[in-house]
């Protein structure tokens, strides 16, 4: 029975050539439901909309993740609602050339990542207050700027140097490569690969030989392909 | 030009351990495919999203700080 509460939340996108396990509960316990639209079929919920938490992110992945054991999906963000299931098909409809290209992409690859941190806590900017410093509110923000733009440049030449020694070695195997630069305060740099899936083997065993001085290296995938399919369609 | 999709094996999941919760925030709330219109929305190029129903429109970084996910520190856990 339809609620006029629910909603619909979206998971993903895919061909249509798996239908989600019966019991596959996602977010807010919800169970996993699919619609078909020719050649596509998006993954959803239909639940009243509720408040984030990290159960609900946890999730959003583990339906992901199932979708793509099967053939690899286009993952949504997390947090993606629409009205109901006629604006889902009509989603389906208006952006399927968008879709198919995003599904001829990454098709048949994952996406694994390697996070270099760093290996014990460093602070990158003293905070500066007004009171500390004397200086009005304004003049210390500006200070605390120009204090964080310096840090950042040297930060920034430092993640690109460190990155740069751990790319060549996982690129080869890699069909698409992004690296994000200090993406908080304590990570280094993120790297994240589109690679085929059946080289989630040869990838793991390249980043387990690399040692990076001054550097903890953190391995993790096979995910959904989140970092390849950056896009906005109209909903 | 058709790429044919054969069956696939199982893919190996590294189950040896649960995934650090940072490289599942950094995918599920900064990436994947947005639907404009929805949850989340672009407001002089910055994306805003809802926490709740009755909630302001915040950035991604506070929505991060109000779940109380951290981003950093240490390679596994949470």
């Amino acid at each position: 029975m339809d609620r006029p509460e629910d909603e619909i939340y979206l998971y993903c996108i895919r061909r249509a050539d798996h239908a989600p396990p019966a019991d596959l509960p996602g977010v807010g316990g919800a169970p996993t439901l699919h619609l078909e639209r020719g050649e596509l079929s998006a993954w959803y919920a239909r639940l009243p909309r509720r408040a984030p938490d990290e159960a609900a992110l946890r999730a959003h992945e583990a339906v992901v993740r199932e979708a793509l054991r099967t053939a690899t999906p286009v993952p949504l963000r997390f947090g993606m609602w629409i009205a109901d299931e006629d604006a889902l098909a009509a989603l389906l409809d208006r952006e399927r050339e968008r879709f198919l290209a995003l599904l001829a992409r990454v098709g048949g690859r994952v996406e694994m990542g390697v996070r270099g941190v760093e290996p014990e806590t460093r602070e990158a900017v003293a905070e500066a207050t007004s009171t500390a410093t004397g200086l009005g509110p304004g003049r210390a923000y500006l200070e605390r700027r120009r204090a964080a733009l310096g840090a950042g440049e040297a930060r920034d030449a430092r993640a690109r140097r460190l990155a740069g020694l751990v790319r060549p070695a996982l690129e080869e195997v890699a069909e698409e490569v992004v690296t994000v630069l200090v993406p908080d305060p304590r990570t280094i740099f993120e790297i994240s690969f589109l690679i085929a899936r059946g080289a989630v083997r040869d990838f793991r065993a390249r980043a387990d030989r690399l040692a990076i001085p001054g550097v903890e290296l953190a391995l993790s995938g096979p995910w959904a392909p989140y970092s390849f399919v950056m896009e906005g369609v109209e909903g | 030009m058709t790429r044919i999709q054969h069956s696939e094996e199982e893919l190996p999941w590294d189950d040896g351990g649960d995934f650090a919760l940072v490289d599942l925030v950094n995918r599920v709330l900064d990436r994947g495919v947005v639907i404009h219109g929805s949850l989340t929305i672009s407001v002089a190029g910055v994306d805003l999203v809802y926490v709740g129903l009755n909630a302001v429109l915040t950035s991604v970084s506070t929505a991060r700080r109000i779940l109380g996910i951290r981003t950093g520190h240490g390679s596994t856990g949470g």
